[in-house]
């Protein structure tokens, strides 16, 4: 108990003794002291100064909040503008789609009335017929009731024949409305033409649609085998003028000719030979073959007098107009149709002409020599197919 | 001008007159005159090219060629103008000659005559002609 009492003494004075040497200390040594702050004379070394620059970003902060409180209405308004004109844009292609979906509907509504209509009509029309057909049935088996009854009493008198009126059947016309069908809209499909079938011949593939005979088609005069020729006769002497520059075209179904028949041949007038160089170019002079460089004739009916399919052989008159030298006359020629084993038609035919319907006139020396006004104009022409043609006739 | 023109026929008076007879009008095919007799391989070499086709197929075939070689291999080409235009068609392939005659690969049998320059292929649907041609 002494002992704490006299550590507790003891602590006392160690503190005061403190507290008297620190307050000692401090007045002999305070006014010692000096605190000293200097900057730096190089600027470099003094570094940046954090107040002004912290002062200049919060002013920079300042400005900015400036402008965006500026700002800010603008882009506002603008954000306000453009909602309001995409709900406004919005708002019309809501309204146009709503109209036309509305439409739509008014027409599928006044189809569907359309239709139903129809369908009633036909429905009507339809028990119509029935309910008149059943009436003729009725009235039918009545008929054939009655002479049922009357067959058997005849059977039953036997010996004695009676002659029974019997009674016609008389089947009434049934009309039947024809009824009206609604009409469906199909889409069209496109149509697919088969490929034509094809055949074998050497391994080649050749089409079907070959040469026939009974089918209207086009065929092709064949230059290297046909010839166009006149003979005309002279005071002194007959001669022939021919050429091979022939070209052309015809339609016709030989097996009927006579059905709108056409085509058009053509010659080179200035290729006539006569196998005489200073006579075909008088002939050539007169024809004024180099201004009106063809001869043709158009072929527009065909008047048949024998047309035998299994021969495949037409004789008959063909009509038409020949132009010569520009002139154009009726052309009556009777002619002779056949085919041969490369399956190419030939047409042989003659017939009169006189220059003078031409214009022409014929030739002649003193009155005595001269060319006759008659001339016999001849075809020798062989065609090929260029296969059928669909075009009205 | 006409005066010469009547000189000019007057000229050949004194000769036969030279009008054509109707029935030498039309222009004369091609005759092959030639003896056929059955073909042999040895026929078949060289350059063909029709001179004649006949029967239905000639309705849509305007001329054939073909080459045929020693080796047994053969090419041919048909202008067919059955269809819209003319178009050529090819074919390639390999030939033999049996007994059933001459065969070019699509079992079909043909028959095949041959002379000097000359082949004669009958098939069904036709006859065709043909003459040797050289490769120029």
């Amino acid at each position: 108990m002494n002992l704490s009492r006299s550590l507790q003494h003891f602590g006392v004075a160690a503190l005061a003794c403190l507290v008297i040497g620190s307050a000692i200390a401090l007045s002999v040594v305070k006014d010692r002291i000096q605190i000293v702050v200097s900057e730096p004379e190089d600027p470099a070394e003094r570094g940046p100064d954090l107040l002004e620059l912290l002062r200049a970003d919060v002013m920079e902060l300042r400005a900015e909040i400036a402008r965006g409180d500026e700002l800010l209405p603008q882009h506002l308004q603008t954000v306000h503008d453009s909602l309001a004109s995409g709900d406004s844009e919005r708002d019309t292609a809501l309204r146009t789609e709503l109209a036309q979906l509305r439409a739509q509907l008014a027409t599928l509504e006044t189809r569907l009335d359309t239709s139903a209509r129809a369908s009633e009509a036909a429905r009507t029309q339809t028990q119509d017929s029935l309910q008149r057909f059943a009436t003729a049935l009725n009235e039918l088996s009545g008929a054939i009731a009655a002479n049922a009854q009357q067959a058997a009493e005849l059977a039953r008198a036997r010996v004695e024949v009676v002659p029974v009126a019997v009674t016609p059947i008389e089947v009434k016309a049934v009309e039947v409305t024809p009824v009206e069908t609604v009409p469906v809209v199909v889409a069209p499909v496109p149509a697919v033409e088969p490929e034509p079938a094809k055949k074998g011949f050497l391994s080649f593939k050749v089409p079907e649609k070959g040469f026939r005979f009974d089918a209207r088609q086009k065929l092709s005069i064949v230059a290297s085998l046909s010839r166009v020729g006149f003979d005309a006769k002279s005071t002194l002497h007959d001669f022939t003028g021919v050429t091979q520059k022939v070209e052309g075209e015809l339609v016709v179904d030989l097996a009927r000719p006579g059905d709108a028949p056409k085509g058009r041949i053509a010659i080179d007038a200035g290729s006539l030979d006569t196998g005489l160089a200073d006579r075909d170019e008088g002939m050539r002079e007169l024809l004024e073959s180099a201004q009106q460089k063809q001869i043709t004739f158009a072929w527009s009916t065909f008047e048949p007098q024998s047309v035998d399919t299994e021969k495949q052989l037409v004789v008959g008159t063909a009509r038409g107009k020949l132009t010569i030298r520009g002139v154009e006359r009726d052309l009556a020629m009777p002619v002779k149709v056949s085919v041969d084993a490369s399956k190419r038609v030939g047409i042989e035919g003659e017939a009169k002409i006189k220059l003078t319907d031409f214009g022409i006139e014929p030739p002649s020396q003193l009155g005595m020599i001269s060319v006759e006004d008659e001339l016999r104009i001849w075809i020798s022409l062989r065609a090929r197919t260029l296969g059928p043609v669909e075009e009205a006739k | 001008m006409r005066s010469t023109f009547l000189l000019a026929l007057l000229a050949p008076a004194c000769i036969a007159p030279s009008v054509v007879d109707s029935s030498g009008r039309a222009v004369a095919l091609a005759a092959t005159q030639v003896e056929w007799r059955d073909a042999q391989p040895a026929d078949f070499d060289g350059l063909f090219e029709s001179t004649a086709i006949e029967g239905d197929a000639a309705a849509a075939i305007g001329r054939i060629y073909y080459h045929f070689a020693s080796s047994g291999s053969y090419t041919g080409a048909a202008l067919v103008i059955g269809g819209a235009d003319p178009e050529f068609q090819t074919l390639t392939g390999r030939w033999a000659l049996g007994t059933d005659g001459l065969d070019l690969g699509d079992g079909v049998p043909v028959r095949a005559s041959a002379a000097e320059g000359w082949l004669r292929l009958a098939s069904e649907g036709g006859v065709v002609t043909l003459h040797k041609q050289a490769i120029e």
